[in-house]
């Protein structure tokens, strides 16, 4: 049994080849996407064509979805398999979404609603993963020193999005839309578990936008209202949403505790922060997450309801969880039993107090997070349930 | 143990006088001017309580509302003060006096009344309104002359659009940034039952620009943020007015709907019957209509309005935005039923216009609920206990 896994060199990889050769498949790899950045779609199509008409596989793969890929398996009738793991996609937006072939899992339930009409017998939800083996090695074997350099009250391992963040690049806006796009993000910061930004960018701000963003001219976006409206709303005004909050919310708490924060991002905005360069993730980040009393999780808005990587990274290092509450948190982990959340600047540092000055509680709950995330939360669970989807629906 | 009621023109003053009766209290009034003299600091309102307290003996103090001059003479007469707000927003509840020891100030927004206990005081307590269904029950349609009160859909209250309500006319002048962001939370916050996000988005510049073109006088006595004022005062008016206005209209566009309020209302499709008299021609209003609306005003972040429960009290079938306070008295599509948008409410209201059976038993649920446990005998009990008074 062997499948074509279409790599870019998203972190997950290593660990899904792990994974699908446990269960006795036989992973071959294409690398094209990550020896050569911006193949095109004809390149592609024509590379996997020629492997897929020498080879027969079970299924083609790939973390998120390439369209160009999806229609050269529709034509060569071999099944897609693709599981998002970020929001947005833009992809998503493109009509080979539809094709029979594709066996698309989305990791975020809100993603997964979104998308699913346009391929009912196609789109399935799967959330996220982590392979808690790998990250028993590298924890087992860090040194004193390791440990001592990691270790943290409160740590935050990610960026501030300053770099990724093209909403304050628009030029042009004019004071009426610049003012209703900030009124809409004061407001979306304080709420938690409802996404309400996308609602909020009307035909009007769209056809105010639309001049002064190129983007919403591709030509997935190009003449289609909605697919505009989740662009605006996600890759934009989201992203600068997801700046303001953690610099909000690490400055609030570093004003009464010592906060450490792992970046590349620019930090000029933070006050009382202790900053340090970005960790290197196979190797250092579980360290500080196993060092760190408690682990932040900051989940960007435009994943409205799913879990990111990041959850199940903590929670597999046998870390702390302190995330912002995401509706979904709950079917992974129970709430004050197996991982803590906040759903308020007060909560937030109401909580880090209260766990900072109750050690015995904390380290049970990261220990139950750590049991929970072994017995149902791995790579190995998620692909044999994908691969019984798959098999149900084929 | 005598009560000294302070009279003034507010909603339920014979029925709370009536309650603490049957309670077996004494009663004396006196007449309380609030309208010609500033109750946050009258001496002449302050002397008048006094002369009141004194001449009559009385033990305790009571009153709709929460009068900061009252609670200075209930204080220096060394008399307990019990005092019952059941409008929103209501400033006076942010007086310096507030946390007089003397004080059992009774708040009908459960949001309200936890911010003011996150502020530190302590002498605040939730109390929901009630109806008095007694006197409704004594309240009758006649068919033959009173058709006018006959409707599918009735909707009793103000749509705020009047000027006076409307002090946002001022904001005509404000720049084109704060224009847009004041339109911008209005919006997120339609989205959103159960939280007012408001105030705390309104940042420093935003106020200012606010402040320039309309300046807020802070009272100086008071602990409230000029933000909260803007919020609720201002903002969460407009919004009721535009969310009234849309999901009236919405209906209207399918249904028979009465409107009885005193604004004209020349752009809704609605029937405007006028305004009616809080009492016989308010039941007769809401017995007559098939489904009685609330939309709450939006600076009532939980807490159940008043009309809510002068509508089941009347055996009204009740269609209301969602509320938080409901849930800890009532049951969801048991005793009332609740929408989450506009079209939710244009759904249900279509649904429970066809299913007579299903909307007359949870009309007659949350009637027998309200008259049972939700009429001022009960709640007279409840202040009098938290407030430690035994007759």
């Amino acid at each position: 049994m062997e499948i074509l896994f279409y790599r870019y060199n998203s972190i997950c990889e290593p660990d899904l080849i792990e994974s699908f050769e446990k269960l006795g498949i036989t992973v071959v790899e294409d690398r094209t996407q990550i020896t050569e950045k911006n193949v095109s779609g004809e390149r592609l199509v024509g590379e996997v064509a020629e492997i897929l008409r020498n080879h027969s596989f079970l299924f083609v793969f790939s973390v998120n979805f390439f369209p160009a890929l999806s229609e050269i398996c529709e034509l060569m009738q071999v099944p897609y398999i693709a599981w998002t793991v970020d929001v947005p996609i833009q992809e998503l937006f493109s009509k080979s979404l539809e094709n029979k072939c594709n066996r698309i899992f989305m990791f975020d339930k809100s993603q997964y609603l979104y998308f699913k009409d346009r391929n009912p017998e196609g789109i399935f939800y799967l959330p996220l993963a982590t392979n808690t083996a790998r990250w028993d090695k590298v924890i087992s074997s860090a040194s004193e020193s390791e440990r001592k350099k990691f270790s943290s009250d409160i740590s935050f391992v990610g960026s501030l999005y300053g770099e990724k963040n093209p909403f304050r690049k628009i030029k042009g806006m004019d004071d009426y839309t610049k003012g209703y796009l900030q009124g809409v993000i004061e407001a979306q910061l304080q709420v938690y578990g409802e996404n309400f930004t996308e609602k909020m960018i009307s035909d009007e701000i769209l056809r105010m936008l639309e001049p002064l963003i190129p983007d919403m001219h591709q030509p997935l976006f190009e003449g289609n209202l909605q697919a505009q409206r989740y662009l605006v709303a996600h890759s934009f005004v989201g992203v600068e949403i997801a700046q303001t909050e953690r610099i909000r919310l690490l400055n609030a708490l570093a004003k009464t505790q010592k906060v450490d924060l792992y970046t590349f991002s620019d930090t000029s905005e933070l006050s009382n922060v202790q900053i340090h360069q970005g960790v290197k993730t196979l190797t250092e980040m579980p360290i500080v997450f196993n060092s760190s009393r408690i682990n932040l999780n900051i989940t960007m808005r435009p994943i409205a309801t799913g879990l990111s990587l990041r959850v199940y990274d903590i929670c597999g290092c046998g870390g702390f969880l302190m995330t912002n509450w995401q509706s979904e948190l709950p079917d992974i982990y129970e709430p004050g039993v197996e991982a803590e959340y906040f759903t308020s600047e007060e909560e937030l540092i109401d909580k880090a107090g209260y766990y900072l000055e109750h050690d015995e509680a904390r380290e049970k709950i990261a220990h139950n997070g750590y049991l929970r995330t072994v017995k149902e939360h791995t790579y190995d669970h998620r692909i044999a349930d994908m691969i019984r989807v798959v098999n149900s629906t084929l | 143990m005598k009560i000294l009621t302070l009279k003034w023109d507010c909603f339920g003053y014979q029925n709370i006088r009536n309650a603490f009766k049957l309670a077996g209290y004494e009663l004396c009034e006196v007449d309380f001017p609030r309208d010609k003299e500033d109750a946050k600091n009258s001496e002449v309102l302050a002397k008048l309580v006094v002369n009141a307290i004194q001449n009559n003996k009385a033990d305790v103090v009571f009153s709709f509302n929460y009068f900061p001059v009252v609670a200075m003479a209930a204080a220096a007469c060394k008399v307990k003060y019990i005092s019952w707000t059941y409008d929103s927003p209501y400033i006076m509840l942010y007086s310096r006096t507030i946390d007089f020891p003397t004080n059992y100030a009774f708040v009908f927004d459960k949001s309200e009344y936890i911010n003011l206990r996150n502020k530190g005081i302590n002498t605040v307590y939730y109390l929901p309104m009630a109806a008095d269904s007694d006197y409704y029950d004594g309240v009758i349609i006649d068919d033959s002359k009173e058709k006018k009160y006959i409707s599918d859909i009735a909707f009793i209250g103000s749509m705020y659009t009047e000027n006076k309500h409307n002090l946002i006319r001022h904001f005509d002048n404000l720049d084109e940034y704060t224009k847009g962001f004041l339109k911008g939370i209005m919006n997120a916050q339609k989205q959103i039952y159960g939280m007012s996000i408001l105030e705390k988005s309104m940042t420093t510049d935003v106020i200012r620009n606010i402040q320039k073109v309309c300046p807020i006088i802070q009272s100086g006595d008071g602990i409230e943020d000029i933000s909260w004022v803007i919020a609720n005062y201002f903002i969460a008016r407009k919004l009721t007015a535009i969310e009234r206005t849309e999901m009236l209209e919405a209906l209207s566009q399918k249904y028979d709907v009465s409107l009885y309020t005193p604004e004209k209302t020349p752009n809704l499709t609605v029937n405007n019957m006028g305004a009616v008299e809080y009492g016989k021609d308010f039941a007769k209003a809401v017995k007559g209509a098939k489904i009685n609306l609330n939309i709450t005003l939006r600076s009532i972040v939980s807490g159940i309005p008043l009309r809510a429960f002068d509508i089941m009290g009347c055996g009204g079938f009740l269609l209301t935005n969602y509320q938080a306070d409901f849930l800890d008295y009532f049951v969801p599509d048991v005793d009332y039923v609740y929408f989450e948008s506009k079209d939710n409410l244009v759904e249900k209201a279509g649904y429970y216009l066809e299913h007579d059976e299903e909307r007359k038993k949870i009309a007659e649920s949350g009637y027998k609920k309200v008259k049972e446990q939700h009429n001022y005998y009960i709640r007279v009990k409840e202040m009098l206990k938290i407030a430690c008074i035994e007759n």
